[in-house]
C-alpha cells in the first residue's frame, strides 16, 4: 500500500536536520552521539532509496573462498565481490568511493 | 562497578588510600568521554603537599568475542616495558579483588595530544614525530621476547590469518570480502617472526606533546609477532585520516618511516613487507568493526557500535582496491 507523502527516506532526513539544528546547544559527548545519529540517519535514507542486494548465499560463498574453491576463477569472484562491496559502501558512506565507483 | 559520581569518588579514594594511606585524598576526578571499550578516569592523588595527577583504565568489555587482553596482563607489559625505559606511563597499581574499581589499573598522566586531526593539522613537528615514532617502535621490538613468554599462546602470537579468521567465525556474519583479502594474504604471506608487539600502534594511540613521544597508550592488542605488522599497522589507509599519500599516519610515508626505523637501530624492512600488513591491517580493522555491530545486536548497543557494523564495508572496499593494486 502506498503511504502518504513523505516518503520513509524523507522522514528519516527529517530527523536528521532535526538532530544537526541542535548540535551547537550539546556538550561535547552528545555532540559525537548526535554526529553519529545523523549519519546512522542518513544510512537508512540511502537504504530505503538503494535498490536491494540480489539474495546470495554469502556463507556458502565465504566458505569457499576461505577454502581456496574460488583460486582457479579468482578474477571473477573478486570482480562479483567487489561490486557487492560498492553497493554497501554506496549506503554506508558514499564519499568514501573511489571516483570510478560512484 | 560504580555508577554515580559519589560513588566512583568513594570508591577510587579507598582505592587510593589502601595504597597511598589514609591520608592520601582523591581531587579533579574527571572522567574520558570519548572511552571506546575502557571507562577512563583522571584523578589527582594529594598526600600533603604533594600532589600527582593519575590515569585509571578499566575494562567494560568483556565475553568469548573479545580479543582484547584482560587488564592484570596489559599491566604485567606496562611494568616491562616501563622499566625497558619505553615511552609509556608509569604503571602505578593494580585494581585487585579488594577494590569495588576494576578489572583495571591506574597510571601516571602524560601531558599532551592524542586526537589524530588536531595533530594533523599543523605540520610543524610532523618529521620530527616519525622518527620519535619509529624510534618508540625500535626500542619496543629490541626487547628480550623471552620476557613476554606469557603471550606465546595468544591467537595472534601464532599464525596472523588463522587468528583474524577465528576471530571473525565467532562473530556469526559472513563477509566474503574479508575472506577475499585473507585468502590473498594467505598466498602472498611473508616469513613469520615473533618480537614484542604493541599491537595497535597508529596515530590516535599516542600521546605526543609538540615534537616529543610522551606516550604510547591502549597496550590490549599486545602479542609477538613480526615487526612489520606494528609499521604495517600504523601505515594502514583507515589511520591516515584522508592524508593518503601519508602512509605513516599522516606524517609520513612508507618509505620516511622505515629510514627512520632502520636509522633508530630497527631491522631492515621492505616496503612490500609492510603493505602486505597495511592489508592484513585494513581485514582486521575490518573485523573489528564486524565486532562492534555483533556488540550492538549483542547487549552493547550504541549508535557508534551501530555505525562500525555497517562502517566494515568501507575497510571491505579499501581492502579489495589495495589488493588489486588500485591503492597504496
Amino acid at each position: 500500500m502506498r503511504q502518504y507523502r513523505p516518503d520513509a527516506a524523507e522522514l528519516a532526513r527529517t530527523v536528521a536536520r532535526f538532530l544537526k539544528s541542535l548540535e551547537p546547544k550539546l556538550d561535547e559527548g552528545d555532540r559525537y552521539q548526535a554526529l553519529v545519529c545523523g549519519h546512522l540517519l542518513g544510512i537508512l535514507s540511502r537504504e530505503l532509496e538503494a535498490v536491494a542486494l540480489p539474495d546470495e548465499d554469502e556463507a556458502a560463498l565465504a566458505a569457499a573462498i576461505r577454502s581456496g574453491a574460488r583460486d582457479a576463477n579468482w578474477d571473477a569472484t573478486f570482480e562479483a565481490v567487489l561490486a557487492r562491496t560498492i553497493e554497501r559502501v554506496r549506503v554506508a558512506k558514499p564519499d568514501h568511493l573511489a571516483p570510478e565507483h560512484r | 562497578m560504580p555508577a554515580s559520581r559519589s560513588e566512583l569518588e568513594a570508591a577510587l579514594t579507598a582505592a587510593v588510600q589502601r595504597r597511598f594511606g589514609a591520608g592520601a585524598r582523591v581531587e579533579n576526578l574527571k572522567q574520558a568521554t570519548l572511552g571506546g571499550s575502557n571507562r577512563t578516569l583522571l584523578f589527582d592523588v594529594v598526600e600533603g603537599a604533594s600532589r600527582r595527577r593519575l590515569v585509571s583504565r578499566e575494562e567494560t568489555f568483556t565475553g568469548h568475542t573479545s580479543p582484547f587482553l584482560p587488564p592484570k596482563t596489559q599491566y604485567r607489559i606496562l611494568q616491562l616495558v616501563y622499566a625497558a625505559g619505553a615511552p609509556v606511563t608509569e604503571p602505578v597499581f593494580a585494581f585487585d579483588e579488594q577494590d569495588t574499581l576494576g578489572p583495571g589499573y591506574v597510571t601516571a598522566f602524560a601531558a599532551g595530544e592524542t586526537l589524530p586531526r588536531r595533530l594533523l593539522a599543523d605540520p610543524t613537528h610532523h618529521a620530527a614525530i616519525l622518527r620519535g615514532l619509529a624510534a618508540a617502535l625500535a626500542h619496543l621490538h629490541k626487547l628480550d621476547p623471552a620476557q613476554f613468554s606469557f603471550l606465546a599462546e595468544l591467537p595472534e602470537s601464532g599464525d596472523a590469518i588463522a587468528a583474524l579468521r577465528q576471530r571473525l567465525d565467532v562473530l556469526e556474519e559472513p563477509h566474503p570480502a574479508l575472506e577475499l583479502g585473507l585468502r590473498w594474504l594467505e598466498r602472498n604471506a611473508p616469513p613469520q617472526r615473533r618480537v614484542l608487539l604493541h599491537g595497535d600502534f597508529r596515530n590516535g594511540n599516542v600521546m605526543i606533546d609538540g615534537a616529543r613521544i610522551t606516550a604510547l597508550l591502549d597496550w590490549e592488542c599486545a602479542h609477538l609477532g613480526s615487526e612489520a605488522e606494528d609499521l604495517g599497522w600504523l601505515c594502514t589507509r583507515s589511520w591516515r585520516f584522508g592524508a593518503m599519500d601519508k602512509h605513516a599516519g599522516g606524517f609520513g610515508t612508507r618509505r620516511e618511516l622505515l629510514d627512520a626505523y632502520a636509522d633508530a637501530g630497527g631491522r631492515n624492512i621492505e616496503e612490500d613487507e609492510v603493505r602486505w600488513w597495511e592489508r592484513f591491517g585494513l581485514a582486521r580493522w575490518g573485523m573489528y568493526n564486524v565486532l562492534q555491530g555483533y556488540g550492538h545486536v549483542h547487549g552493547r548497543a550504541s549508535p557508534a557500535y551501530a555505525a562500525c557494523g555497517r562502517n566494515a564495508a568501507l575497510m571491505e572496499y579499501d581492502l579489495l582496491m589495495s589488493i588489486s593494486g588500485r591503492y597504496d
